[in-house]
């Protein structure tokens, strides 16, 4: 190419002319890529609509579950925190999975029970069910209105 | 018996919806971008001493499309995160096709096999049970390469951390990466018991032992962190996480006590103009470099830092900035950022803590990596030989890229079939 221009001298300016353009022009795909991007990586992501809801048996406090997985304990790492002497720092989970609702009892002390009955290491959830955690009891539903 | 509970609607005032940004749109405009550097390196003097070269960067706006109709086949709608993964291989290419051209092939065949990777590691991720049922093995996995490095490897450029079969050479550790994020997030999810952190820890040790020992002192940084940002998310305890960093100093001081000629390895941090003839010449000549360049750039090929040793790998940073300009370099940096940032937002919105967990500790993986060649190479930190992600020159390293940005588009939930919940 560098003798193709060698030979045409005013096809050499325009070259030059073009490449200095094309080094100006580069910049607005640069920018617009990256300002869309960052737009577009804001938008649409999921939303955290309720999928559940923990209904407290004394207080008839509503508390929601937005995650497929929503960890209960004392410590403020959990989804669920109940600060009470009687609940483990990771005391239980609830998750949805392709089987439907489950709840994991994970290592807590005074363990986690469903309608009555201890779970060992999980245990299935369906809507109704009554939940007991270290004193706390809570009615579960997965049946949701707006 | 709860029939069912009627809950208000919560009032958020950012939930207006604005015009989605199309995917044709951002790699429509990656593909005009693309174009125009194609137009520049043919004014390229080394490009077109062998213009054959230049289809490579071709092939790649293709693959790029072709993976845009693939994904749109699958019903894979959000694909933001490839659109900013090509960007930054394209960055790498157009700077790779005007200082090395043969290389590039090489480095399209890397892309290929990293998107091969990028779309097992979002199948694999797509069922925890599968996870955690296979954690073990892909542990092994790991540890298995490493004694394979240590045993076979080659020493380059100071680290013993290639292979090389044949005329292929790659680096073990690069790909230790995914399974290190893939043990560690199965390994400590919340539902396993703490029995289990026993394993996580044992590998963290035996690959940072094995890293150390082959002297690639950058990559076991990028684990060290990337064990941090996995802990904290599983522990929430900020104790737990200064009680690391005093051992990892305490560690690092008796080798240092032990070994002082890695010590020498780092004479020329913060004084690099004083070495500029030995030790410190990368750092220097990148410098020049990046301050000649400019904004704009001198132009495809017209730059001088590929002649230093390293150059299309750990300074390619400099290569984009002095021959496609500082804006170029920004942009790719910004890219980084948005990946750790997106990841952030991705974590509170995931199907299960271990899409969290994955996400965000190879979004951070990514960012460290970037931020220690970046702040290496202007002797912010000490020069530690890590590649720039998905800009630098090299195949393992393009493959572990993808392989990592599996995990964070696996925790956006939205990457799976429309409707299923379950993890």
């Amino acid at each position: 190419m560098a003798e193709f221009f060698a030979a045409f001298p005013a096809l050499q300016t325009l070259a030059q002319i073009l490449s200095e353009v094309l080094r100006w022009l580069v910049i607005l795909p640069v920018l617009g890529f990256v300002i869309v991007w960052f737009r577009s990586m804001r938008q649409d992501l999921p939303e955290n609509t309720p999928i559940a809801v923990l209904v407290n048996a004394a207080t008839r406090d509503v508390t929601r579950i937005v995650n497929p997985e929503t960890a209960i304990g004392r410590s403020r790492n959990s989804d669920i925190i109940l600060n009470f002497p009687t609940i483990s720092r990771n005391h239980a989970v609830i998750s949805y999975r392709k089987n439907g609702w489950l709840i994991f009892d994970t290592n807590s002390k005074t363990g986690v029970f469903v309608n009555g009955e201890r779970v060992k290491k999980s245990a299935p959830l369906k809507n109704g069910d009554v939940i007991s955690l270290g004193g706390v009891t809570y009615a579960f539903s997965d049946r949701i209105m707006d | 018996m709860l029939d069912s509970i009627r809950i208000g609607k919560r009032k958020n005032a950012k939930q207006k919806l604005r015009k989605s940004v199309t995917p044709a749109g951002l790699f429509g405009l990656l593909t005009i971008f693309q174009l125009i550097c194609l137009i520049r390196l043919l004014f390229s003097h080394r490009v077109m001493e062998n213009p054959l070269h230049l289809l490579a960067f071709v092939l790649l706006i293709g693959v790029e499309w072709v993976y845009y109709g693939f994904s749109r086949a699958i019903g894979r709608e959000h694909i933001e995160l490839e659109a900013s993964a090509f960007f930054l291989t394209s960055i790498g290419f157009v700077a790779l096709t005007g200082v090395l051209p043969s290389s590039t092939w090489m480095q399209l065949m890397g892309v290929v096999a990293g998107l091969v990777v990028y779309n097992l590691v979002i199948w694999f991720m797509g069922s925890i049970d599968r996870v955690v049922k296979y954690k073990v093995w892909i542990g092994v996995g790991g540890v298995a390469l490493l004694a394979a490095n240590l045993i076979f490897g080659s020493i380059i450029y100071g680290a013993q951390n290639w292979i090389k079969i044949g005329p292929i050479t790659f680096q073990p550790s690069e790909f230790v990466k995914i399974a290190f994020v893939m043990t560690g997030t199965a390994t400590l999810d919340r539902l396993q018991s703490s029995r289990h952190l026993t394993w996580f820890l044992a590998f963290f040790a035996v690959c940072m032992g094995a890293l150390f020992y082959m002297g690639d002192f950058g990559t076991a940084c990028i684990f060290f962190v990337t064990f941090l940002v996995i802990a904290f998310m599983r522990s929430g305890d900020w104790k737990t996480l200064v009680l690391f960093c005093v051992g990892a100093a305490a560690g690092a001081a008796l080798i240092l006590t032990f070994k002082p000629y890695i010590a020498r390895r780092f004479e020329a941090w913060r004084h690099v103009w004083e070495f500029a003839d030995t030790s410190g010449y990368q750092q220097t000549q990148l410098l020049m470099s990046v301050a000649s360049g400019g904004l704009l750039g001198l132009g495809p090929g017209l730059g001088v830092l590929h002649t230093v040793a390293a150059s299309t790998t750990d300074l390619m940073f400099g290569i984009v900035c002095e021959e496609w300009g500082l804006l170029l370099g920004a942009a790719a940096v910004s890219v980084y950022v948005g990946w750790a940032l997106f990841a952030g937002r991705l974590a509170g919105r995931t199907r299960s803590s271990v899409y969290s967990i994955a996400a965000c500790a190879a979004a951070s993986l990514l960012l460290f990596q970037a931020a220690l060649n970046l702040f290496g190479v202007t002797d912010i930190l000490p020069l530690t030989g890590v590649t720039l992600p998905f800009v630098s020159r090299g195949s393992s390293s393009m493959i572990a890229c993808w392989g990592l940005l599996g995990f964070i588009k696996a925790a956006d939930s939205r990457t799976y079939k429309q409707g299923r919940l379950a993890a």
